[in-house]
């Protein structure tokens, strides 16, 4: 696996983890049926996953959508003539 | 007569929403009724996918489509796709609260309360089937006025997928076949992973948008004139409801299950549209730049966004009057490719023919020597 | 309101400077549609309103934006009267301003 896609999935896995904590910590788990808890549970969450998308877009850039990773790769230069355009 | 036949014709998608809704409001088996219809969806397609219609002029060369209904339609399908959610929030909410089994009469309709898990999950996999469709309405409508274009941004917003409605329009349009659009697929990536990197890279670009446009302004990047951080939350509603329903393990799951299934199903018409062509930079886009999807049924479900080619080209064209270029086609409708999509190995090696009649029919020395670059 | 209903047979006509052809549009068409149906080198490149290639100035007359221009044209250009004609249709005769070469 890239370093950066490692370091992303790391990232994004701490923040939300963090987020899922602290959601259990305020027992949002239980309050969520009263309206203002919901509204506010969303929010985190729609917060959240904006910053997961922001982390996922500066670590790992334009890398992601490369064509160059799906250059085929021939066991020989006459397989790679021989092949039809 | 005509008139009218061509204008109810693109009314499958949302006759057949309805009756999901009300599949799901029914409950017991009924909420696979979705799933169902998909299938069957897929059946017709494929038994038709001879048959090909050209778009439909009058002898004066006017279109038979009344824009005024057509619009209206697609206007009211965002109310079909909000009740959709509103359905399967009402039986996230029977089945976290272990409503009781019963029967009741309701407004002409038999009601069964109460939901077992399998059932749950057949509810929301219908529900996401069908909210997956929206995107024929969100993907029209970008192409639109303020007000078409405002409702296309909240169809997205029901999948989480706000940004395309930028993106589509400001980045695919222009990059269509070329690697700075993430939205086209290049030879040898499956469906599952363009999925991933399309929705991302939309979104990405959404995020530069806004950026540099909130930059040259002089304004915050967090601000509510950020138009990325705005499409986030027109998905708001969405969370609210279903967290409200369902909690943060059966309510969450199912809305990211439901976001997952519209996602891929928005993708994979992404993939298969443009699936490993090239362009080179700069060079006009042409109809040899799409696949077109246009057997009968495909063309009147998907309304018409299976003419991929007429439509990069014409793309100020009303959807029932794009019609068939003679561009790259191949030759059968979208359900039947969406289940060759899903097996990667299969699909690699039903495109291997089509693409090597695009490389010696329809790409041109440079677009050649491009796919050379990249070893195919 | 119930405009809509009625059949849309108006005709405009569109002036174009500096080359001094004129087209002909129905209520609604779009302009670069028609003037490239009409052989008009007009130039142009997306037709969905994301480049601006196809920008003129409308000297004379309304159009009727079939998108928000601001995405692409500056404020600058709007004040002056700046449109895109592949998400335009008249709305009043029109003169505009266009470099056909």
């Amino acid at each position: 696996m890239r370093q950066s896609t490692f370091l992303a999935l790391l990232l994004v896995s701490l923040w939300t983890s963090l987020i899922a904590f602290a959601l259990y910590s305020f027992d949002a788990h239980l309050h969520y049926r009263e309206l203002t808890w919901a509204i506010s549970i969303g929010l985190v969450l729609i917060i959240t996953h904006m910053v997961n998308m922001t982390i996922y877009f500066k670590v790992r850039g334009n890398k992601p959508y490369s064509w160059n990773k799906y250059k085929k790769q021939f066991d020989s230069l006459k397989e790679f003539s021989e092949r039809k355009i | 007569m005509k008139k009218l036949f061509v204008n109810m014709r693109y009314l499958i998608v949302p006759a057949m929403s309805v009756i999901t809704i009300l599949g799901l409001l029914s409950g017991g088996n009924y909420v696979w009724t979705g799933v169902i219809l998909f299938g069957l969806c897929a059946v017709i397609d494929t038994a038709t996918k001879n048959i090909h219609l050209r778009a439909d002029f009058d002898e004066n060369g006017n279109s038979y489509g009344i824009k005024f209904f057509q619009y209206g339609v697609m206007y009211l399908m965002l109310v079909v796709f909000i009740a959709l959610q509103l359905a399967l929030a009402w039986k996230i909410y029977q089945y976290v609260n272990v409503t009781p089994f019963n029967v009741v009469n309701a407004y002409g309709l038999t009601i069964q309360n109460g939901i077992t898990t399998t059932n749950l999950i057949g509810a929301v996999i219908s529900a996401g089937l069908w909210a997956g469709i929206g995107i024929i309405y969100g993907h029209e409508l970008s192409h639109n006025k303020k007000e078409g274009f405002f409702i296309s941004r909240l169809i997205m917003s029901l999948s989480g997928a706000s940004h395309f409605t930028y993106a589509h329009v400001y980045q695919h349009h222009l990059d269509l076949a070329h690697e700075d659009d993430p939205a086209t697929a290049p030879r040898g990536r499956n469906v599952y992973m363009h999925t991933w990197l399309s929705h991302a890279g939309q979104g990405k670009f959404s995020f530069e948008l806004e950026k540099s446009r909130l930059k040259r302004q002089g304004k915050s990047f967090l601000s509510l004139d950020n138009r990325w951080i705005l499409g986030y939350l027109y998905s708001l509603p969405s969370i609210i409801l279903f967290v409200w329903a369902g909690g943060l393990f059966v309510g969450l799951l199912a809305l990211l299950t439901l976001w997952l299934i519209a996602n891929f199903e928005l993708e994979a018409l992404n993939y298969m549209g443009h699936y490993g062509l090239i362009r080179e930079k700069g060079k006009p886009v042409e109809y040899r730049h799409s696949w077109d999807n246009d057997s009968v049924f495909t063309d009147w479900f998907f309304i018409a966004i299976g003419r991929q080619a007429d439509h990069h080209v014409r793309g100020e064209t009303y959807f029932w009057e794009l019609d068939d270029v003679k561009g790259p086609n191949y030759g059968i409708g979208y359900f039947s490719l969406f289940l060759i999509t899903l097996i990667p190995p299969l699909f690699r090696s039903y495109m291997k023919k089509h693409l090597d009649n695009w490389d010696s029919k329809y790409a041109t020395e440079e677009e050649r020597k491009i796919a050379k670059q990249y070893g195919y | 309101m119930f405009n809509i209903f009625k059949k849309k047979d108006l005709k405009f006509n569109v002036k174009l400077e500096p080359s001094n052809k004129e087209i002909v549009l129905k209520a609604g068409e779009n302009l670069l549609t028609v003037a490239l149906a009409q052989g008009i080198k007009w130039p142009h490149k997306c037709r969905v309103g994301s480049c601006g290639t196809c920008k003129c100035k409308v000297l004379e007359g309304e159009v009727k934006p079939e998108i928000d221009f601001g995405n692409v044209l500056s404020p600058e250009q709007i004040k002056q009267g700046f449109v895109l004609a592949c998400k335009s249709s008249p709305k009043t005769d029109l003169k505009i301003l266009i470099d056909l070469k």
